[in-house]
């Protein structure tokens, strides 16, 4: 019998394209797997476009939003609907329910179902979120670090939901009469004939949205320089960008052809008119995942939140613009009042990478404010980029590799083939210099919780003493975290281990003291690997030679 | 003459007694012609109260756009005889689930109807209802069902009343039967005359057991002002519009803390149409009860179309003019007294002496009250004169009381108390009487509720509040000095006449009864939301009884308090408080990651 997997993805257009190397990842781990989706309503006909899905399980998530505020229905009504459409799910009995949607009500409805194996949030105990999996776990852990990520949510998705495999680029399907329906939609405006570069100026959050009106100068920069033709997509709320950026295009003299696809397409047909198109200049978006979908290329202009690291255009072909400037990307919840990163990338400059990507132009290496990056496959056959105008933060750059193969050899167990840095980083002193401080601290803090372990076993319970160990764990945790964050050589895995120490899943006192005592140990063999690594480059220095890259002490022999 | 006797023999195996009074009616109500398209329209009175193109379209656009909203195990009462293609079309495109029942205000016009057009068999599943407002409430109210109203506007003109008193004993009914505790959230101005009254309405809805979440923005007032110290024109505006705008915003941020059953805004809150149309999408429902006169304050033209429920305080031009500028629902809601506040007071000799006179009169100088009062100057009473924005009204001086100062309510009240003879005279800004004196306003309430004797300007509506027994009105401003004269002198009728007036307001014109009319409208227009709060249906015992084959629902409604209305939040609240190391069930996970989509607010802003 084969295989059945759930996938839930419920939230964002962009997500459900992304999840594209999972569904070949998992043909490839179970062969003839059928794969099912939970997918809100509007976004099942982008989900359809995906391979290998057997069922589209779609709901009306935003209705139950607004039903369930308002109290338009009441509790009985609400309850009833909701276990009817869940019934299914329920019965499919799942071997494996993966949860590409990270938020606590995506969580509950992944344990109401249930599954023999559960990947991604759930909430299995008391309501409250456990993680499953380390790359999923590595999700939420990766926006305290966000600068050193260098994994993509393709990726992670695709590790998270199945395992490693051969580089798989994500793909949609174009149905032959909706394909034929977007040649007729641009024939009138020049059809074939025209060059036509699609433009996505709004973004579901304005924090992410490049200015209207720079949009307008590239557009008319670029119409100088060559033939081309711009669609406008996007959707009626947009408009009033949309519109701004087509008012600066004629101001500023452009004089290429504008055929305005807003709000005429189905999500189907956008991806269709984008497959026509040589170019996608875009903020980052869902019709950005649409294009890569379709094979087209990207330019995505990564400001305000948005690290094209995490969701930028996967696989080789694409551009990445981002901003110069010391607070970005910014975090997920802030609310920026000046938005200056933006003004940061240049019109004239952008488009010139546009020519660059259209006719093969000199590449604009001299661009001032931002760093261009190229999108690539790397050598362990994950998403990369590689920079290519702009100066990067060597420390930044070289920790961004140095965590990209410490996890992907930690999660996997396989060797990375990604070249380590042959030298150690700028700050290597200092951070040998933490981690001989937390080394003692962190055997001190295992056998602690060693002892609170034996504690928990014994008979009648010795209250005071596990009250006393605990509040000595809690300091001595406190401790460890406040000194691990001075380092990037250490911050990453004592936010790992605080989280680790959420998801604590014993059902009793013991073995809660058992999976706190696990996280322990866990944490404490990685600070030892790091520690080891680093060490290496002083006998490397002290021999002085250059070893062959290796890989790390966590990697098995491949 | 075929038509009409087998249109009456279907009738009859049905609704025998309706048939029976249909053949004793003699018709001659409706004109019927033919329409373009062929079928039969008619006109009563002269205007068409089908399409005189295609009826049959019509009637269809009419029921799709009704029927949505139509939920099953409803009773949905249709208002408007005409040819009946509304109700046939409504028929067919509900379930069998939904009833239907038809106003019938004349008996005649339904005649009319049953001799132009065969009726199908979709007539047999319709509840015909002749007879006497209060019968027919009664008759509806019995059978149980959530009354929902719909009305086929073009249909009832011409019997107005009659659906108007239909309606309002429904409202009635609904009213009394409250059942269930609503939230509401109540929008106040940031400044003006309907800010005290925001505070009346409050109390009243509290009084009715409802909870009132109060979205205040007088806090405001200050900033506001100052905005309105900036000499030029467009730059005050612009930022007073620019504060509204962010009130209005401030405003769905507070809703989002705690989203309510209703949304009631009071004249003048700051709600932009935007605003309003987003709270709609996000299925919020909202009311305004514009307590302004229309003629005066007409920004109501560009709102009108926000609001799912107006409640204006004037009648007939009003609520066709809120129809035609957009809004979907405008009904008629007279303004009251709010007795805990308005009320009979024992003054001291010295709050007499201060506060007393012969004749007084609270309020602001408006430009009739200027013209007219100096006539009661140099007469042999007493004539004191409160309130503020008086400026520049020299003669009368000598009377005005406390410099002109604004009056709040507490020296109000003891005005009020203190006088022999209160003047209550309707603003204007011309300089006689109100030459559309159709409202009454919230002082004659108020006057009478305290038991005070008062002279008003007569008012085409306040035969509606109060007979002759109990409200003194003059229709000429000089009939005053006479009818001072007389009552001055006659202090024993005085009372009995304030008495009167005191006790209608308390059993008819407060705030209470007001706003169990205004819940009662929404109710109505609402069984399926507010309507069935207010019936009891989310009362713990009501949804028990709809889950008896759903063990784990049954386990997690019977663990809420009973006696109680019970929510999505109400369950989840009750899991949370279990602990984080309860184990949960499955039902529980449920409820959990219902409420977990209920909690959502980063749409709303």
């Amino acid at each position: 019998m084969n295989k059945r997997v759930l996938l839930i993805n419920i939230t964002r257009m962009g997500d459900l394209v992304q999840m594209g190397t999972l569904l070949q990842r998992l043909q490839h781990e179970w062969p003839g797997a059928e794969v099912d989706l939970v997918v809100d309503q509007r976004f099942a006909p982008v989900a359809r476009l995906l391979p290998y899905l057997r069922h589209i399980v779609e709901y009306d998530f935003h209705r139950l939003v607004d039903e369930s505020r308002a109290q338009t229905k009441d509790v009985v009504t609400l309850y009833q609907d909701m276990t009817r459409w869940a019934a299914p799910l329920v019965e499919a009995r799942y071997d494996r329910v993966v949860n590409l949607t990270f938020n606590r009500r995506s969580g509950l409805l992944t344990s109401y179902v249930g599954a023999k194996e559960i990947r991604g949030i759930a909430a299995p105990k008391d309501g409250d979120v456990t993680i499953f999996n380390p790359w999923m776990a590595y999700l939420t852990d990766v926006h305290h670090e966000r600068c050193f990520n260098h994994f993509n949510l393709v990726d992670i998705y695709a590790l998270g939901g199945s395992g490693s495999g051969p580089f798989a680029p994500l793909s949609l399907t174009i149905a032959p009469d909706t394909a034929q329906w977007a040649r007729n939609f641009l024939a009138p405006h020049g059809g074939q004939q025209t060059s036509w570069v699609a433009v996505q100026v709004g973004a579901s959050d304005p924090m992410k949205a490049w200015r209207a009106e720079l949009f307008g100068q590239t557009l008319a920069a670029l119409s100088r320089q060559t033939a081309v033709g711009y669609v406008c997509i996007g959707t009626e709320e947009e408009r009033k960008a949309i519109h701004l950026t087509q008012t600066t295009y004629r101001k500023a003299g452009g004089t290429a052809p504008l055929c305005d696809a807003v709000g005429k397409t189905t999500l189907p047909q956008l991806a269709a008119v984008l497959s026509q198109c040589r170019l996608l200049l875009t903020n980052d978006t869902g019709p950005m995942h649409l294009a890569v979908g379709v094979g087209t290329p990207v330019i995505d202009l990564s400001v305000g939140h948005v690290d094209f690291r995490e969701t930028g255009p996967y696989g080789p072909g694409h551009w990445m613009v981002q901003p110069d400037l010391g607070c970005a990307p910014c975090g997920f919840d802030q609310v920026c009042l000046h938005h200056a990163c933006k003004d940061r990338l240049v019109p004239d400059q952008i488009a010139a990478l546009c020519l660059h990507v259209l006719i093969g132009a000199a590449f604009p290496s001299s661009i001032t404010g931002a760093r261009v990056y190229r999108s690539r496959a790397d050598e362990d056959g994950l998403g990369s980029t590689e920079l290519q105008a702009g100066r990067e933060d060597p420390l930044v750059e070289w920790y961004g590799r140095f965590w990209r193969r410490f996890w992907f050899e930690e999660f996997t167990g396989r060797a990375s083939q990604v070249p380590a840095h042959p030298e150690p980083s700028l700050d290597w002193p200092d951070a040998l210099r933490v981690m001989e401080h937390l080394t003692p601290l962190a055997k001190k803090l295992v056998s602690n919780a060693e002892e609170l372990v034996r504690l928990t076993t014994r008979r009648p319970l010795p209250v005071s003493a596990l009250q006393q160990m605990q509040r000595h764990e809690t300091a001595e945790r406190q401790q460890i975290v406040a000194l691990s964050m001075q380092s990037p050589a250490t911050a990453s895995l004592a936010v790992a281990m605080v989280r680790d120490t959420h998801n604590d899943d014993g059902s009793d006192l013991a073995g809660l003291a058992q999976s706190r005592l696990a996280t322990y140990r866990r944490w404490h063999k990685r600070l030892h690997a790091v520690a080891t690594a680093f060490h290496a480059f002083n006998t490397a220095q002290r021999l002085g030679r250059r070893e062959r890259p290796r890989a790390l002490p966590m990697a098995r022999s491949t | 003459m075929n038509i009409l006797h087998d249109n009456l023999a279907r009738l009859a195996s049905r609704h025998q007694d309706v048939a029976a009074g249909v053949k004793t009616a003699t018709g001659g109500v409706l004109t019927v012609e033919p329409a373009r398209t062929g079928v039969p329209s008619a006109r009563r009175s002269g205007r068409w109260i089908h399409s005189a193109y295609d009826p049959l379209r019509e009637a269809q656009t009419w029921a799709d756009t009704h029927a949505a909203a139509c939920q099953s195990g409803e009773m949905i009462v249709v208002a408007g005889v005409g040819l009946l293609y509304h109700v046939e079309a409504l028929r067919n495109k509900l379930p069998p689930d939904v009833s239907l029942a038809v106003l019938i205000p004349n008996l005649d016009e339904f005649h009319d109807a049953l001799a132009a057009r065969s009726l199908g068999s979709w007539s047999e599943s319709v509840l015909w209802l002749p007879g006497a407002p209060a019968e027919i409430a009664e008759t509806l109210t019995k059978i149980g069902r959530p009354i929902r109203c719909l009305s086929y506007t073009p249909a009832t003109v011409a019997d107005a009343a009659f659906y108007r008193a239909v309606e309002e004993a429904l409202r009635r009914g609904i009213a009394h039967r409250t059942g269930g505790q609503l939230t509401i959230a109540l929008v106040g101005p940031i400044y003006g005359g309907s800010l005290p009254i925001t505070g009346y309405v409050k109390r009243a809805l509290e009084t009715l057991g409802h909870k009132v979440q109060w979205i205040d923005h007088s806090v405001h007032a200050t900033s506001y002002d100052a905005m309105g110290t900036l000499k030029d024109q467009r730059n005050r505006q612009m930022m007073q519009g620019r504060m509204a705008e962010v009130l209005s915003q401030w405003t769905l941020a507070s809703l989002a803390e705690s989203p309510p059953d209703l949304v009631l805004s009071m004249a003048q809150a700051p709600m932009t149409l935007p605003a309003l149309e987003h709270l709609r999408k996000k299925k919020f429902l909202t009311a305004m009860w514009f307590v302004e006169n229309y003629r005066h304050l007409t920004y109501w033209r560009q709102m009108a179309p926000g609001y799912e429920f107006w409640f204006v305080f004037q009648q007939g031009a009003c609520l066709d003019a809120f129809r035609q500028a957009g809004a979907q629902q405008v009904s008629y809601l007279p303004m009251a007294a709010d007795p805990d506040l308005h009320g009979p007071m024992s003054l001291s000799e010295a709050d007499r002496r201060i506060f007393g006179s012969d004749v007084s009169f609270v309020g602001a100088g408006y430009a009739n009250r200027r013209s007219l009062f100096p006539a009661l100057l140099h007469q042999p009473w007493s004539f004191k004169l409160w309130g503020n924005e008086w400026e520049g009204a020299d003669d009368l001086r000598a009377v005005l009381q406390l410099e002109g100062a604004r009056i709040d309510t507490a020296t109000c009240m003891k005005v009020f108390n203190a006088t022999a003879i209160n003047l209550n005279l309707h603003s204007t800004t011309g300089a006689g009487l109100d030459p559309q004196a159709d409202y009454v306003n919230p002082r004659t309430f108020e006057l009478a509720a305290c038991g005070a004797f008062q002279l008003v300007d007569h008012r085409s509506e306040l035969h509606r509040f109060f007979t002759e027994q109990e409200m003194v009105s003059f229709q000429d401003f000089g009939e005053v000095p006479g009818l001072v004269h007389h009552w001055l002198h006659d202090s024993d009728a005085r009372q009995a006449m304030a008495d009167a007036a005191r006790a209608r307001v308390l059993s008819e014109h407060t705030y209470v009864h007001r706003m169990r009319d205004l819940l009662g409208h929404i109710g109505l227009s609402q069984p399926d939301r507010v309507g069935s709060v207010l019936r009891g249906e989310r009362q713990q015992e009501a949804l028990l009884a709809r889950c008896p084959d759903d063990r784990p629902l049954e386990a997690l409604l019977k663990d809420c308090p009973s006696g109680q209305r019970i929510e999505l939040k109400d369950v989840a609240a009750r899991i949370r408080s279990k602990g984080p190391t309860a184990t949960l069930k499955r039902e529980e996970l449920m409820v959990l990651m219902l409420d977990e989509y209920r909690s959502e607010t980063r749409d709303l802003l």
